[in-house]
């Protein structure tokens, strides 16, 4: 697959004034990452880590601080936010927002708005081109044609959020950025939204960027996942791998959190307050002082994000490569087996359930004349 | 049309007697295949130009006055992975779909074929037989006659799900796991999986060679017994094959349970069974009068070695095809095949040694008894697409876990019949494992026919 | 035993210039001592309006047509509600979603918990200043005294929620009614709070009433769960019987529509259509039937009493059958 979207130590620092003091709100602080071309990448964190900052400064509405980004192989990291309206890459990366009420005009219908961004966005000129466009794409997110002519406070919340999706992608953009686009809606909806977003990344082979505090939805519908901690990635990986053996004690604080009686209570985080994002202390990991495993060095010494295994990467001192992984990657290679790392991970889970059985043979004391194989001779 | 007989035995018997025709009977079993599969999803290819002929030869027979064959006019059907002339032999996967066809049948299809029978097509199975569940991403899901949202059980769920709707009273299939006895069970019939070494291989897609057994389905015990008399005998291509000679059953049923002292086996198979798979195996206990419940030693530790074995064959011997195109590999066994060719030689050495002792274990026990009742299965059919069940509390993964209670015995080649139970109050079936001594499938076969004769195996 | 909070066949509507609202209708529950329940619904079911009605706060467009709420075996709704005044605050107390806009914002925190305590207490002064930082410290707040003179505005969202529980603990009430306690919080401060109501509902011998759209949530921390739907409970029961064999279609939807513990997006079930507009006259009997798939013609007759099967109830003609295994 190919590089879509790659960002290079990417930095946003806000000045702040802290008792007549000017500092520096560190709100994304040197990202290194990729989006491959037709990949869904799940963005994981709480709020204040920054993953609003930098879905801004992705989709060119915030200028940057330092570092690149690239789209398509090109720099788009100079882009000023002002010049962003009119420039052509505003077409390639569309948005779809959490909230479908605050977000549609009240005053548009649905079909007017869906043709806004393809009057504003492509060469599409003319009512029946125009109107052909906007049917179309309504179609796609299975809005009936009769809803079209209707305005927001006439729709449900689930056809609402049709029509944020459906004007997002009736310019067909490559990247979908997905603000929480179903954290307003109810359950009961939530998962056709899903789905259809399921099918759309399928037919559409558009990249999503999509964007929530909920790891339980990012694994279903997200092929890797990254998760930020105060303006800084500290786990990436396959997200129903990341999920099922979360590496960096903040993911498993994060699973171990969430509703529905995952991971343990001994992985949640230990009391007191987040550490300030203004001016932190370069020499001290960010999650030092909440974290259950921190030790004296994560306050001297800064972890950096590293790879423990193919495909997946945290940034913690305590995260080692399990023995089980070492002899997997190891062992395909002698093999020569070329697992795509989504699947490799599987391929290690499979190995350690087949690892416990062998433990479990072992573990029985047998006479040393055991001989292998039965054979029933007549 | 007059009703036509359904049974195997009556079948054979209505055709000797000159009552029926062999043609009726195929265009019959056609023309139900064409009306019932598409909902049950249980053939991946029906040969009826084959069927048609083979019982114009056999009515061309019967006119010039020959004797009549054993199961003369049965229509049967073979789990895809037995080669059919002129098929291409599937064993469920889409990676073997481009290979020619089969040039020859596989022998056990050559015996049926001798016998008389007449063979309507091939039936669908978890790709390359890893599953217990047949859901079978390039060919579909086979569904349970007995409710649509369920699985047939797996790998040989076609053959289970044309036996149980009728379409066919015998089929075959293969067990390397528990892949007869699972189906048996989730769909209602009977089962047999004899002692390893007894029906050669030869012909048919291996998966596991030091696991890997066939043997028929049928809806009744008699049938059972026919089928299985007439696929024995040596056979010096498959070199596990014992060379023994046929030592027919289908007379000895009705000696019942004359004479056999029957157990009951608890611990390992209480533990991992349900509440109505303990109930099947204590209500059969009951109705053959066992003498009580007896415990094998360290199955749990059986069962990992079954399944370290089973990944570890299975995935060396598809390792160059798992190099090269792994997407065209069953993704919901793709990875567990892969992570079994990785696996280090002593655990796999550990694991055959284990079960040698574990043979020893299980033939002591038979010392003082001649049969030993366990549930088939944990649970009866799961729904398609459903990822864990819940056995007593603890949830595990329902594909590989539903062949707790069956891999331990096959992991030695003990011989089963699976007789299938109704218990009063569920509207699914569940199956009993009736297990006896190595080559002691008579055994098996009687104390089904007696379980059958006390009528708690039907509806 | 009786309930500590018992509500028996509740009706209420709301009367407004486009209609009545039949806001709920024939609603029952019970909660024992000690013990936590979890009403869930999805927004709109009348879960929220449920609770305002048991504390007597409801809007003054609320009417309440029929029925009895009884706590510790005193009738709340006799003499006009003065009952309820005089346990509200005292021995039922409620926590609300949003806690800094519940809060006072130009006081300081301390002095919000002792204004409580001189209303309900006989403690005054330095006694009550005491307890108000106790009440701190009993919601695990680091550095109680410091704390104390904090504004709302100075604190995290999570902190804003310890102080509105150390606000609606400091009376010790033997109710405490959690209207989505957590909503808008993240995931680990949700976690921290709700772990924190529940060793505290256990400490004190307090019984909780978890007010949530989160079938997970409410999984984790309840001993009962009742569903609600379009101002009717539709089932009630153990938390684990539901979840396993839920046996109203609603429930059972709902339970598949929650992504916790599903492995495909796939299996995750939507459910179609949307709650009845509650104006209507032409309500059917069973509000859910118009988005049920098992709808036959006797569900417009009138629901079957809520039938039982050991502390497990459900409103339905069609209770779905227990799955064999």
């Amino acid at each position: 697959m190919s590089q879509l979207l790659e960002a290079i130590d990417l930095v946003k620092r806000f000045p702040v004034r802290v008792k007549g003091r000017k500092k520096l709100l560190h709100a994304v602080d040197g990202l290194n990452f990729h989006i491959d071309a037709g990949e869904t990448v799940g963005l994981v964190g709480e709020s204040g880590c920054g993953k609003s900052t930098l879905v801004r400064l992705l989709t060119r509405t915030l200028d940057i601080t330092d570092g690149h980004v690239r789209f398509r192989g090109q720099g788009i990291g100079l882009i000023a936010a002002r010049a962003m309206a009119d420039h052509p890459l505003r077409r390639e990366i569309q948005m779809v927002f959490q909230d479908p009420t605050d977000s549609l005009n009240p005053r548009y219908t649905a079909r007017q708005t869906i043709a806004e961004a393809v009057c504003l966005l492509t060469d599409t000129r003319g009512t029946a081109a125009i109107d052909s466009a906007v049917e179309e794409a309504a179609a796609h997110v299975g809005l009936p044609p009769e809803l079209l002519d209707r305005y927001p406070h006439q729709l449900s919340g689930g056809q609402k959020a049709r029509v944020g999706i459906a004007r997002a992608i009736v310019v067909k953009p490559r990247l979908l950025v997905l603000d929480e686009p179903t954290a307003a809606l109810d359950v009961s909806v939530q998962a056709v939204i899903l789905q259809l977003l399921d099918r759309l990344k399928r037919e559409m082979n558009m990249s999503f960027l999509f964007v929530s505090h909920d790891l339980n939805v990012v694994r279903l519908l997200c092929d890797r996942v990254m998760v930020m901690y105060l303006g800084q990635i500290v786990e990436t990986g396959p997200a129903r791998e990341v999920f099922a053996r979360p590496l960096h004690p903040y993911t498993r604080a994060l699973i171990a959190s969430l509703p529905g009686g995952h991971g343990n209570d001994a992985d949640l985080l230990v009391g007191g307050d987040p550490q300030s994002p203004i001016d932190p202390d370069a020499h001290r990991c960010r999650l030092f002082g909440r974290c259950p495993r921190g030790a004296e060095r994560c306050e001297t010494q800064f972890p950096p994000l590293r790879e423990i295994s193919r495909g997946r990467s945290a940034a913690c001192h305590f995260v080692a490569p399990t023995e089980g992984d070492v002899y997997v990657d190891a062992a395909l290679a002698l093999h020569q087996i070329d697992v795509d790392p989504a699947r490799r991970a599987t391929v290690a889970t499979e190995f350690e359930r087949l690892a416990s059985m062998a433990t479990l043979v072992q573990a029985v004391p047998l006479p040393d004349d055991s001989l292998p194989a039965p054979q029933y001779r007549p | 049309m007059s009703k036509l007989p359904t049974s195997a035995t009556a079948i054979a018997a209505a055709f000797a007697r000159g009552e029926v025709s062999a043609r009726e009977i195929s265009a019959a079993t056609l023309a139900r295949i064409a009306e019932r599969n598409p909902a049950l999803n249980a053939y991946t290819e029906v040969t009826a130009a084959r069927v048609l002929a083979e019982a114009d030869v056999l009515d061309a027979a019967r006119r010039r006055g020959e004797p009549s064959l054993p199961l003369a006019a049965v229509p049967y059907a073979v789990k895809n992975l037995f080669d059919i002339a002129g098929v291409t032999t599937l064993a469920g996967a889409k990676l073997l779909a481009g290979n020619p066809p089969a040039n020859a049948d596989a022998a056990l299809v050559a015996r049926m074929q001798s016998a008389g029978g007449l063979l309507t097509g091939a039936l669908n199975m978890d790709a390359l037989a890893y599953g217990f569940t047949t859901e079978n991403t390039h060919y579909g899901a086979t569904h349970n006659p007995h409710d649509p949202m369920r699985t047939a059980g797996g790998s040989s769920g076609g053959s289970g799900a044309a036996v149980a709707a009728g379409l066919v009273p015998i089929a075959l299939g293969s067990d390397t796991n528990g892949s007869i006895r699972v189906p048996a069970s989730l769909c209602g019939i009977f089962g047999l999986k004899p002692t390893y070494g007894r029906l050669p291989r030869t012909g048919s897609f291996p998966f596991v060679h030091s696991l890997d057994h066939l043997g028929p389905l049928a809806a009744c015990v008699e049938d059972l017994a026919l089928a299985y008399d007439v696929l024995q005998g040596p056979d010096v291509a498959d070199p596990a094959c014992a060379q023994r000679d046929i030592e027919t059953t289908t007379e000895a049923l009705q000696c019942g349970l004359e004479g056999l002292r029957v157990a009951r086996l608890a611990g390992y198979f209480d533990d991992h069974a349900g509440p109505l798979a303990r109930a099947a195996s204590r209500h059969a206990a009951q109705a053959l009068g066992s003498r009580g419940d007896i415990e094998l030693p360290e199955v749990d530790a059986a069962r990992a070695a079954a399944f370290v074995i089973t990944a570890a064959e299975g995935g060396a011997l598809h390792l160059a095809a798992l190099r090269e195109r792994p997407e065209d590999f069953e993704p919901l066994s793709r990875e567990r095949l892969t992570a079994g060719a990785l696996l280090p030689a002593a655990w796999v050495s550990r694991a055959q040694q284990l079960r040698a002792w574990f043979r020893e274990q299980a033939l002591i026990a038979f010392c003082d008894v001649d049969l030993l009742i366990a549930p088939a299965t944990p649970v009866s059919a799961t729904l398609l697409g459903q990822e864990t069940m819940d056995i007593n509390g603890r949830i595990l993964p329902t594909r590989p876990s539903m062949g707790l209670l069956t891999q331990p015995i096959s992991f030695i080649g003990l011989p089963v019949v699976v007789a299938p139970m109704w218990i009063d109050g569920s509207t699914l079936p569940i199956g009993v494992q009736l297990i006896a001594a190595p080559w002691r499938e008579d055994i098996c076969l009687r104390a089904a026919w007696a379980l059958q004769m006390a009528g708690v195996t039907a509806r | 035993m009786n309930p500590l909070l018992s509500v028996e066949n509740l009706s209420l509507e709301f009367r407004t210039r486009s209609g009545i609202v039949r806001a709920l209708e024939n609603v029952s529950l019970q909660l024992p001592e000690g013990g936590s329940l979890g009403l869930v619904g999805e927004s709109g079911s009348g879960k929220s309006v449920l609770s305002f009605a048991v504390l007597g706060i409801q809007d003054a467009a609320a009417k309440i047509t029929g029925g009895a709420i009884r706590f510790a075996g005193n009738d709340l709704l006799a003499d006009g509600g003065s009952a309820m005044k005089n346990m509200r605050g005292r021995e039922l107390a409620m926590i609300f979603q949003n806690p800094r806009v519940a809060l006072n914002p130009i006081r300081q925190v301390g002095q919000q918990i002792e204004d409580v305590l001189l209303r309900h207490t006989a403690l005054r002064g330095a006694a009550a200043r005491a307890r108000a930082i106790e009440c701190l410290s009993d919601v695990r707040i680091p550095d109680p005294e410091r704390r104390y003179t904090a504004y709302p505005f100075e604190l995290s969202g999570g902190m804003c929620q310890r102080v509105m529980i150390a606000i609606a603990l400091a009376c010790k009430p033997r109710l405490l009614i959690a209207d989505e306690p957590t909503t808008g919080l993240d995931v680990t401060t949700q976690a921290a709070i709700m772990r924190l109501i529940r060793d505290l509902g256990r400490e004190k011998g307090m019984a909780t009433l978890l007010i949530t759209h989160d079938l997970g949530l409410a999984r984790d921390f309840c001993d009962n769960i009742a569903v609600m739907h379009a101002g009717h409970i539709v089932e009630v029961g153990a938390t684990e019987t539901l979840f396993r064999v839920p046996a109203h279609p609603y429930t059972a939807q709902l339970v598949r529509a929650t992504p916790v513990g599903q492995e495909r997006l796939e299996a995750l079930a939507s459910i179609p259509g949307n709650l009845p507009d509650l104006r209507r006259s032409d309500l059917p009997p069973c509000r859910f039937s118009e988005r049920c798939e098992l709808r036959s013609a006797t569900c417009a007759t009138p629901l079957p009493t809520l039938t039982a099967s050991a502390g497990h109830v459900v409103a339905c003609h069609h209770p779905q059958a227990r799955t064999s295994s």
